[in-house]
């Protein structure tokens, strides 16, 4: 999974259940602190959807959004699943490296 | 508000036809929240080209052959109009292109625009099944032209480069001429369908 994938995988889980397009990417871009296109943003949750990892519902049209529907994605349990993988392998891969803590042996 | 509108159901288009409809909705309705909350136009037109070229470039990834065979298709058919243009308006005793004016240029601009808009026709219709992939990679491979040509040019007869008009002309039909006309053929019919989620 990339980097991206993974954030985007944290931001809907952080969001909750208001999580559509411009809250993912306000999330990515608040605790990231990096600009997000939201065509990026939607690629990624395409790509997540075929892959099984989050799955979506189609909310009530709005006038706000020219009378269209939001769409409201949710991390999948497979979706958890492999973001608790990425993290304990980070986690792996960190512990131990002397260049991280400082450049001790 | 109806310009506003108008420009809403233009990026729809532009988007439902590259993205599929599920994605190009869902997106469009989040630009105009973000729009209505203070996001500028510009802003709005940015995201729109560049959800655009993100999806086209996911295509174009995924289905490589559909690209090259997209390349392929759309230069044979560019080579083939431009070829019966040529012999046509030379027997129509238009002038040799060193005696090209403005009137010339504009009939010749005018032209191509047409057969271009012809070619993505061509490719779109050809690949219906990766319509974006193809008709994206000739699109490419279009404006990749002119970084090749203008230096085999420059090489071949540096005196074309003695006056400004042509080689501006050149440039903007390869750099927006091209590109507009490839996409209104390109994606002139049917969008793509997607099954409902």
């Amino acid at each position: 999974m990339t980097d991206f994938e993974i954030m985007i995988l944290l931001a809907i889980l952080r969001v909750g259940d208001e999580a559509y397009g411009v809250p993912i990417a306000r999330e990515i871009e608040k605790t990231a602190g990096r600009t997000v296109l939201l065509g990026a943003v939607y690629a990624v949750l395409a790509r997540l959807d075929a892959m099984g990892l989050v799955a979506s519902t189609v909310g009530d049209p709005t006038p706000q959004r020219g009378g269209r529907a939001k769409r409201f994605f949710r991390v999948t349990r497979a979706g958890l699943r492999a973001v608790l993988d990425t993290q304990r392998a980070l986690i792996a891969l960190w512990t131990n490296v002397p260049a991280l803590e400082g450049g001790r042996r | 508000m109806k310009a506003q509108h108008r420009t809403q159901l233009m990026a729809e288009w532009l988007l439902n036809r590259v993205a599929g409809g599920n994605t190009s909705e869902s997106l469009v309705g989040d630009l105009v929240e973000e729009h209505h909350r203070g996001r500028s136009s510009l802003w709005f037109w940015t995201q729109v080209l560049a959800a655009m070229v993100i999806a086209a470039g996911h295509e174009i990834r995924a289905h490589r052959l559909a690209a090259i065979s997209g390349i392929v298709t759309g230069f044979a058919s560019l080579w083939c109009f431009a070829v019966i243009a040529t012999r046509l308006l030379t027997s129509a005793g238009f002038p040799h292109a060193v005696n090209w004016r403005w009137p010339h240029m504009l009939v010749l601009f005018v032209i191509g625009f047409t057969y271009t808009i012809l070619s993505g026709w061509i490719v779109g219709s050809v690949h219906r099944t990766h319509r974006t992939t193809a008709v994206f990679s000739f699109l490419a491979s279009v404006l990749i032209v002119p970084v090749l040509e203008l230096p085999l040019l420059y090489w071949l007869n540096r005196s074309v480069f003695s006056s400004l008009a042509p080689i501006s002309l050149m440039l903007i039909a390869t750099v927006i001429g091209a590109p507009v006309a490839i996409l209104i053929g390109g994606f002139s019919d049917r969008p793509r369908v997607q099954k409902p989620v």
